[in-house]
């Protein structure tokens, strides 16, 4: 059933004016919403993926000087340092920690301990910072002192 | 219609518009909040008329008919027109139009911008859906009563075909008025409609002028009722 709305054909025109300038005004309302929205989204994105990518950057950075300081820094001076060791005695641990060089040998002997530790001295690469007593085990003779290099001494 | 205008078609208020309470009611528009409203014209002469035009999109259907209506009257500009289409046959709509130029419509220029007006519709229309629902009928004749107008209306295959408006006091009018329109019932060979009477009063009166004729009488009913079934507002 069809009802009749006699209402005046000019005033429907401007009634779906004025609904078509309100659905504007929305839609642009909406749109500046979304705007402001997504470039605050962005922003915050940009920001996050510079923050990362810094962290990042730094990670990689700590790694590679961590390689170049510590690891090949560590290797080179435990090649240097296994020159002085005879063949009655042996390397048993060689670290860098707290700034120092670990070392812990193990000599057949006494005697072998001692050559070793007149070895180093004699050498010009190693200074010997800290010396504990040379222990009597199953094993042999187990030796652990404490070495800086030469050049790091005398810059100190 | 979406669901926002169904919304809008029971929230609207309805406001009766006769030729004396014009004034009143853009009086009363100027203190209203509320923004949807439906007019009811009362007292309106309409113009109908069966058109033909060709097939055309329905979009185009108010363009097509508007400048149809050039051709029958002078100026269109005040005037407000609804139709409906009856058949297509022959890649032609065979349209059933109603036109009205009224004065109720400076109202317009009163709505302020807040307010909406939805509808308009004419007191005709809501009697002849409440009878053609209410009787399960599509041809007759009706006669009411409402305000100070008598209106007589004839209804063919469920489209309002003619529309008569007097004086409620011009009884004699009235009834010759009838008899003319049965006559070319009759001149035409056509089958008489019944007459049915609703919120008149002087439905005896009517049966003894026009003694002849099928007659019936469906009382008196709340004319809000009629309206909010036309208008669908609660």
């Amino acid at each position: 059933m069809k009802r009749h709305n006699f209402i005046m054909k000019e005033y429907e025109k401007m009634l779906k004016k004025r609904d078509n300038k309100m659905y504007k005004t929305i839609l642009m309302f909406l749109l500046t919403i979304n705007l402001i929205t997504f470039s605050f989204l962005s922003s915050k994105k940009e920001e996050l993926a510079a923050a990362s990518s810094k962290a990042v950057f730094n990670i990689k950075a700590y790694k590679l000087s961590y390689a170049k300081e510590d690891y090949k820094y560590i290797f080179n001076l435990r090649e240097s340092f296994e020159k002085y060791l005879g063949k009655s005695v042996k390397l048993k641990s060689f670290f860098f920690d707290e700034g120092k060089i670990w070392v812990e040998v193990m000599g057949k002997d006494e005697i072998a301990c001692i050559d070793l530790l007149k070895a180093l001295e004699e050498g010009e690469e190693f200074f010997i910072t800290e010396l504990s007593t040379i222990e009597n085990t199953q094993e042999g003779y187990k030796l652990s002192f404490h070495i800086t290099t030469k050049e790091s001494n005398q810059s100190k | 219609m979406n669901l926002w205008g169904d919304i809008d078609m029971f929230i609207s208020e309805v406001i009766k518009v006769y030729e004396d309470n014009i004034q009143e009611i853009i009086e009363a528009l100027k203190k209203k909040s509320l923004k949807k409203l439906k007019f009811i014209f009362y007292e309106e002469d309409i113009y109908i008329d069966t058109i033909y035009i060709p097939k055309v999109k329905r979009a185009w259907l108010d363009n097509v008919i508007t400048h149809n209506l050039v051709c029958s009257f002078e100026d269109i500009s005040n005037l407000s027109f609804s139709y409906e289409i009856i058949s297509k046959k022959n890649k032609k709509y065979k349209i059933m139009l109603y036109c009205i130029n009224s004065k109720k419509n400076i109202l317009y220029n009163s709505i302020s911008s807040r307010q909406q007006v939805v509808g308009v519709y004419l007191i005709q229309h809501c009697y002849h859906y409440f009878v053609k629902k209410a009787l399960k009928v599509k041809n007759f004749i009706l006669v009411f009563d409402s305000n100070n107008y008598t209106y007589i209306i004839s209804s063919s295959e469920g489209f309002l075909k003619n529309s008569l408006l007097y004086n409620r006091k011009e009884m004699p009018v009235i009834i010759e008025s009838l008899n003319k329109m049965l006559n070319d019932f009759n001149n035409k060979g056509e089958q008489v409609p019944i007459i049915i009477t609703l919120n008149y009063e002087k439905a005896n009166l009517l049966m003894e002028g026009l003694s002849n004729y099928c007659f019936k009488n469906m009382g008196t009913v709340n004319e809000s009722k009629i309206i909010r079934k036309y208008t669908g507002v609660f």
